[in-house]
């Protein structure tokens, strides 16, 4: 498990993370949205030991984790710009890898670079951008991590590569019990990916939640009576949105579904419609009811 | 340990500066044979050992080499995605940093024991070049301690900065220009007092013979020699210490170092403003040093105006921005004023100098040394600064005379004085050859003074009581003496000739002794026994002239020697015209011939390899030389001729070396004056 607590980075006196708290279990895939300079890159240097907090402590497994081996051999962090020692071939960065982590499997190794199709011998500067995240993805998880964390990862691949890359880490979490985070800008890039999400906002978390638990917790009701009403009719339910145009209701609600369509058809409506919500939708509305301005944050 | 050094880590440091590696390779093995190659079969006809000028000279490279490498290792430091590659390894930093600082010495290492093993066989193989093992590890363990100091150098600033062009120009910063503070301060005090000898306390750490990375290059005219340049163990060990002072100070930094600092000309403005301000400085410096010791000159403004420009190119190189060249001027001020603290602190210190200078009740004793202090950048055997044996005397001899004390605290107080001579005056009394007085406090402290104004001095050191007893003492005492050297005799000769001239002198009254030895002083061409020796740790050379006043069995035993050594001679002379005769026809050629005036053997008259010359100088004197009567010859020529001649049988080549004694009448002198003359020309 990794635990984040008041976690303060400042850089030339601009503070990247202000008093950051965070907890991720293990075995889930993380994700972690927010605008540019939001502090998502500043983040995973700190979990990845690249950065020492300036205050606050992170540990884990229990153990504080900067300049501690023991810790660092089971984190792989790949950065959103890649690294690779020049003029070198995938071998090469295999070797490389081989001498720093000490479960680094050249089998893994080996099938995933036939899943990719990549030339393992070629010399990576002839590669493309895309080409290079699959070799960073390839190398990172040949690592045998325990955490891998991936920085803006799924830029520059196409989509039948997101695909795959995505797959691969599936497989990881589930075949491995690995903890992986993503940070993306988008919504949406996260959206079928990760098991939690959180959003980065000035250097903290402002939300944070199961991915699952947040898309069923809010749902979008369109209900019409035949007779008029104003929106305390709806008290007994908890609503973040309403809009009301005649005698139709347009609201969201959070709580039970079940529960709350109950509730609504035992006042006979003359319509009754539960619409799904993309996460994006409800990330809208839950900021709104944090007091921040959804496209301040992600916009 | 497998927090500090990881094999497998180190193993791939290797692979990393592989191509620097093997360049530094390819240049440093091919260079090095290059020079024995050039050699090998230059037939020099006597066996020469070779010096470390000679022995892989370009074993120099290396310390260029070394900081390449450490730069080509950690450059990573420089970018930031690849400076966060590194620091997110499962290592410790200090295990990173090591790993990688020994796979840099690995090949530093093994490519200066390549290169000087290739160049060490080589020179073995060349025709009477000869390397000795001392010269081999001196001057090997010599380079690979120099090496270590400058990857420590380039280590240090690339841990602090994480730019390319800051990485170099704080290099250059902390090579270069933090000794420069020093050498100014030790120069700039020279300067205002005169007296100041920095070189007999530890000062003289500062001073630029104690610089080797930079003093070896200087010494490269010099034939660099082995003694010179590695000799000294202290010095070596030094250097040892800088390197592992360096070592450690930049794995220190690089476990503290931020990643961040990527792309960063200094990790903050602090440390930017340092780096300006060091590198700026010294230009000050300099300008500050030449205002005090070139009044006359203009030359510091031309330093202030540099040390702008250098404020300004530094920024404008480090952080390529005009807006943080103009936030930085104001603070040009600084080093202006560090510049005046310079100038205030030499002052302050001449002030501290003067004030402690002793006065004679406090001085239990004094002694001189003639030598103007040992320099690497000074020929020390130019002639003029081997100790004669009543240097050694005075250089070794504590002396308690009260008179004495006094004059020496006057020439002291004289030499206070000369601070304000010209060039012209310091020649004229003897600045360039300044000597030192050493005075020991009863405190038990002891200093050393330079004197300007000496030579007065000098003769009266001779004269005292002290001095006096113990050159007569030990003037002739074998137990100093480790060479007895006289022209053509051999060593059983040499030393019959010296126990004579012990005898004479023995004869001699005190009055007597001390007038002969002084009387050597002068230049003499007469008959000579030359020895050398060491005098309580002094090491001398003196020639012992021979006059038939002072010296007469030695004289006559000499005369004896040479009346034996016609004999011989004759036997040469058929030597010579045997050769000649077989010279073009079988297979005799002659290599090389010089006549020297044999009662002056220093005074070389003829030197050729000319082999026609040879041959009809040779017939000529074979035919007309007169071997007889070395009782009364005024003349004596030493001749020595070196002839090749190949046995065709045994299909090898002799080297002969023969030497004659020649003595002309005075009309023959005539003729072979000016056909030497001639061909001297």
């Amino acid at each position: 498990m990794i635990c984040a607590k008041n976690i303060t980075m400042e850089f030339d006196g601009f503070a990247a993370l202000k008093n950051l708290n965070c907890e991720i279990p293990d075995g889930v895939v993380y994700g972690l949205v927010g605008s540019n300079g939001a502090g998502k890159s500043t983040f995973l240097r700190l979990l990845s030991g690249v950065y020492k907090p300036k205050s606050g402590e992170i540990t884990v497994d229990g153990e504080p984790l900067y300049e501690n081996p023991k810790i660092k051999k089971d984190i792989l962090y790949i950065p959103d710009e890649l690294y690779f020692l020049p003029q070198s071939s995938m071998r090469v960065m295999a070797n490389f890898y081989a001498a720093a982590y000490e479960k680094f499997s050249f089998e893994r190794f080996s099938d995933l670079v036939k899943t990719f199709g990549l030339n393992e011998n070629a010399n990576i500067n002839t590669f493309s951008k895309g080409m290079k995240r699959q070799a960073s993805t390839i190398l990172a998880l040949s690592a045998m991590p325990k955490y891998l964390f991936f920085d803006e990862t799924f830029d520059g691949l196409d989509p039948v590569m997101r695909n795959l890359v995505k797959q691969v880490i599936y497989n990881d979490v589930i075949e491995r019990n690995t903890t992986t985070i993503i940070t993306s800008h988008s919504l949406r890039e996260l959206e079928d990916t990760c098991d939690q999400l959180a959003l980065l906002h000035k250097g903290g978390i402002v939300f944070e939640s199961d991915i699952q638990d947040l898309k069923t917790s809010l749902f979008k009701i369109q209900v019409a009576f035949d007779s008029m009403f104003e929106r305390s009719f709806f008290a007994d339910i908890q609503i973040l949105d309403y809009t009301q145009m005649g005698s139709v209701a347009t609201f969201i609600a959070r709580g039970n579904r079940e529960e709350t369509v109950a509730l609504l058809r035992e006042k006979n409506p003359l319509l009754l419609d539960v619409l799904p919500l993309n996460l994006e939708e409800v990330f809208v509305y839950e900021m709104e009811a944090l007091g921040y301005a959804f496209k301040d944050i992600l916009m | 340990m497998k927090n500090i050094f990881s094999p497998k880590l180190y193993l791939q440091g290797l692979r990393k500066v592989r191509t620097l590696g093997i360049a530094m390779a390819i240049v440093m093995i091919a260079l090095n044979a290059w020079l024995p190659l050039m050699h090998i079969n230059d037939g020099n006809m006597w066996v020469q050992t070779v010096e470390a000028g000679e022995f892989a000279p370009f074993g120099m490279l290396i310390l260029i080499f070394a900081p390449l490498l450490v730069y080509n290792m950690f450059s990573y430091l420089n970018e930031r995605k690849s400076s966060d590659f590194f620091h997110s390894l499962p290592q410790k930093r200090i295990c990173v940093y090591t790993s990688f600082m020994v796979a840099i010495f690995t090949w530093i290492v093994s490519v200066l024991l390549v290169s000087t093993a290739v160049n060490s066989i080589l020179w073995s193989v060349a025709k009477n070049y000869t390397v000795s093992v001392s010269t081999v590890v001196l001057t090997t363990l010599g380079f690979l301690i120099l090496a270590f100091v400058m990857a420590g150098f380039m280590a240090l600033a690339m841990m602090l900065t994480g730019t390319t062009v800051a990485n170099f120009l704080v290099f250059l910063l902390f090579f270069l220009f933090i000794r420069a503070f020093g050498l100014f301060f030790l120069y700039g005090l020279e300067e205002i007092a005169p007296m100041f000898n920095p070189m007999h306390s530890w000062l003289k750490i500062f001073d630029w013979d104690f610089f080797l990375p930079i003093a070896l290059f200087a010494r490269i005219e010099d034939s660099m020699s082995t003694e010179a340049s590695f000799g000294n163990t202290l010095l070596l060990l030094y250097w040892l210490l800088v390197g592992a002072v360096l070592f450690v100070s930049s794995g220190f930094a690089y476990c503290l170092r931020k990643s961040e600092s990527a792309t960063k000309s200094a990790p903050n403005k602090i440390m930017q403003n340092i780096y300006r301000i060091g590198v700026t400085f010294p230009f000050l410096m300099l300008g500050a040093f030449l205002l005090i010791a070139e009044k006359d000159s203009h030359l510091y403004l031309l330093c202030f105006v540099v040390a702008f420009l250098v404020w300004i190119i530094f920024e404008l190189l480090t952080t390529k921005k005009i807006k943080n060249v103009l936030r930085s001027l104001p603070l040009f001020l600084i080093p202006v004023l560090l510049a005046g603290g310079y100038v205030a602190s030499l002052h302050g210190t001449k002030g501290l100098i003067y004030a402690t200078t002793p006065k004679s009740d406090d001085i239990e004793s004094v002694k001189i040394n003639l030598h103007r202090r040992t320099s690497h950048f000074t020929i020390v055997n130019d002639g003029i600064m081997e100790n004669s044996f009543i240097d050694a005397v005075l250089a070794a001899t504590e002396i308690t005379d009260q008179e004495t004390i006094k004059l020496v605290l006057e020439a002291i107080e004289d030499t206070k004085e000369s601070e304000d001579w010209t060039w012209e005056q310091r020649v004229q009394n003897g600045y360039t050859y300044s000597s030192t007085v050493t005075v020991r406090l009863y405190s038990g402290r002891k200093v050393t003074y330079n004197l300007r104004t000496c030579l007065d001095l000098y003769t009266e050191f001779q004269n005292t009581e002290d001095i006096r007893e113990t050159i007569l003492n030990n003037a002739f005492s074998n137990k100093d003496i480790k060479r007895i050297y006289v022209s053509g005799f051999d060593d059983v000769k040499r030393a019959e000739l010296w126990e004579t001239l012990q005898k004479d002198f023995e004869a001699l009254s005190d009055e007597e002794k001390i007038k002969y030895l002084k009387m050597i002083k002068a230049y003499d061409p007469n008959l000579n026994i030359e020895v050398s020796g060491i005098f309580e740790g002094v090491s001398f050379t003196q020639v012992y002239y021979l006059y038939p006043e002072y010296t007469p069995e030695t004289i006559r035993l000499w005369r004896q020697f040479y009346e034996n050594g016609t004999k011989r001679t004759l036997e040469d002379l058929r030597w010579l015209q045997d050769m000649i005769s077989k010279y073009e026809k079988e297979d005799v050629s002659f290599v090389y011939m010089e006549i020297l005036d044999y009662l002056s053997a220093e005074k070389l008259r003829l030197y050729t390899q000319d082999m026609d010359v040879i041959r009809d100088f040779l017939l000529s004197v074979s035919a007309d030389a007169h071997l007889t009567d070395y009782q009364n010859a005024k003349n004596i020529y030493q001749m020595i001729v070196s002839v090749e001649q190949q046995d065709k049988e045994a299909q090898k080549t002799d080297d002969i070396v023969r030497t004659l004694l020649l003595t002309f009448s005075d009309e023959d002198l005539r003729m072979y004056e000016e056909i030497l003359a001639h061909y001297a020309k």
